[in-house]
């Protein structure tokens, strides 16, 4: 399997996500059950990027990452999730902002 | 007021004025006196306050009408790196200081006389002239020569601004990576341009932690992990850092330049004016991503 298809089917069998589909063989795009913050509305779509634990990413790596999202959207996104793939199966997600941002109050 | 001592490259501030002048400026230090080795206690140390090097050099470019007044071993290497003209300016200097309190008291000297004239004292022409003579000047003669390089007969000449780009050039190159220390600068100032206030951050296992104003009124909000040249970072590293720092309520944050910075071209580059070569650089943009746990997964 494939680093996204492990992403896929963790958040469509695991987090229920909906509408789940890959985008353009780099990024999967598809809805949270519950909305991921406070600040998103239920309704938005998330990109998740795939990574393997073992992957190492330089700033303009992550940088290409939105560039490539802005160049599929036409809007470049404040924010995406990346999906950190284990050996073990488990998959961690973390948000990714660019720039400096407030913690989110929990 | 207004002095920034170095002791062993560091700066190291005794002076509760000045810490506090500094504070105003944003820039925070850390106080390290009566027992450094429970640094846990570091909200009861007292003084000296030491201050990171990217403070150091921050306040040095912004604000200088700070100074940075070396230690023995950073003087005997501006002394060394003086040129005979270096010498003549600095002379000339106390030279025209000694010019000026004379001018003072030749204005101070006629301004007397003429009053007495006007209040209807006969004074003859000749003793309207300034006489050196007669009413001397102040001037200082030192214990020791200034020929001879001696720290305390300097302590008047650390302001000039040729003295401070010497001693400034030291303490760069007293850096054992000048590049990594750029690096560092260049996101603390950015981060200081931004309204944060930063102190170090080993702590949450960060190089700064960033607050959104003073630390003893805010918790931190930001844990900084500067990235050099272009290098890249492990993912797991972002999964460690991005964990802790959500757990503590912070962001992770990794930073570095777009721009590589060349080292070798450095020594030329900085040697006529460090501080503007700095302020140039500051210019260039500092990429900066913030990594929170998603609540999930």
């Amino acid at each position: 399997m494939s680093l996204l298809d492990v992403v896929q089917t963790n958040l469509e069998q695991f987090h229920f996500w909906t509408h789940v589909k890959v985008l353009d063989d780099f990024v999967i795009q598809g809805y949270p059950q519950e909305s991921l913050t406070k600040n998103t509305s239920q309704d938005a779509l998330e990109f998740v990027y795939p990574a393997h634990i073992s992957q190492k990413l330089s700033l303009s790596d992550i940088d290409g990452i939105f560039k490539k999202l802005d160049e599929l959207l036409g809007v470049r996104p404040k924010r995406i999730v990346m999906g950190i793939v284990t050996d073990d199966g488990s998959v961690v997600y973390y948000f990714a902002h660019e720039g400096l941002i407030k913690p989110s109050k929990v | 007021m207004n002095k920034l001592p170095i002791s062993r490259n560091e700066g190291l501030i005794f002076d509760i004025e000045t810490i506090k002048s500094l504070r105003q400026l944003g820039i925070v230090g850390y106080l390290s006196g009566t027992l450094p080795l429970s640094t846990q206690q570091n909200n009861f140390l007292g003084v000296p306050l030491r201050l990171l090097f990217e403070e150091l050099l921050y306040v040095t470019v912004h604000h200088p009408e700070y100074f940075i007044v070396p230690d023995d071993v950073m003087f005997q290497g501006l002394y060394a790196s003086l040129t005979d003209d270096d010498l003549h300016r600095i002379r000339q200097f106390a030279e025209k200081e000694h010019n000026q309190r004379l001018e003072t008291k030749r204005k101070e000297f006629e301004a007397k006389m003429s009053q007495l004239r006007t209040n209807g004292k006969k004074i003859p022409d000749s003793a309207m002239i300034y006489n050196t003579e007669k009413e001397p000047v102040f001037h200082e003669i030192k214990n020791t020569s200034n020929h001879i390089p001696n720290i305390e007969t300097w302590n008047d000449h650390f302001d000039q601004p040729e003295v401070q780009t010497k001693l400034l050039l030291q303490l760069l190159q007293s850096r054992p990576n000048l590049s990594h220390s750029l690096t560092d600068y260049l996101i603390f100032s950015h981060l200081r341009s931004n309204g944060y206030f930063i102190t170090a951050g080993l702590r949450f296992g960060g190089k700064f932690v960033a607050y959104p104003g003073d630390p003893l009124r805010y918790h931190s909000h930001l844990i900084i992990k500067p990235v050099y040249n272009g290098e890249k970072i492990e993912l797991k590293k972002l999964v460690n850092g991005g964990r802790l720092a959500t757990a503590v309520k912070k962001v992770y944050v990794i930073a570095g330049l777009t721009n590589k910075i060349d080292v070798d071209g450095f020594g030329s580059q900085l040697q006529p004016n460090p501080k503007e070569f700095i302020k140039s650089l500051e210019a260039g943009p500092v990429k900066t991503f913030s990594f929170e746990w998603a609540g999930f997964g």
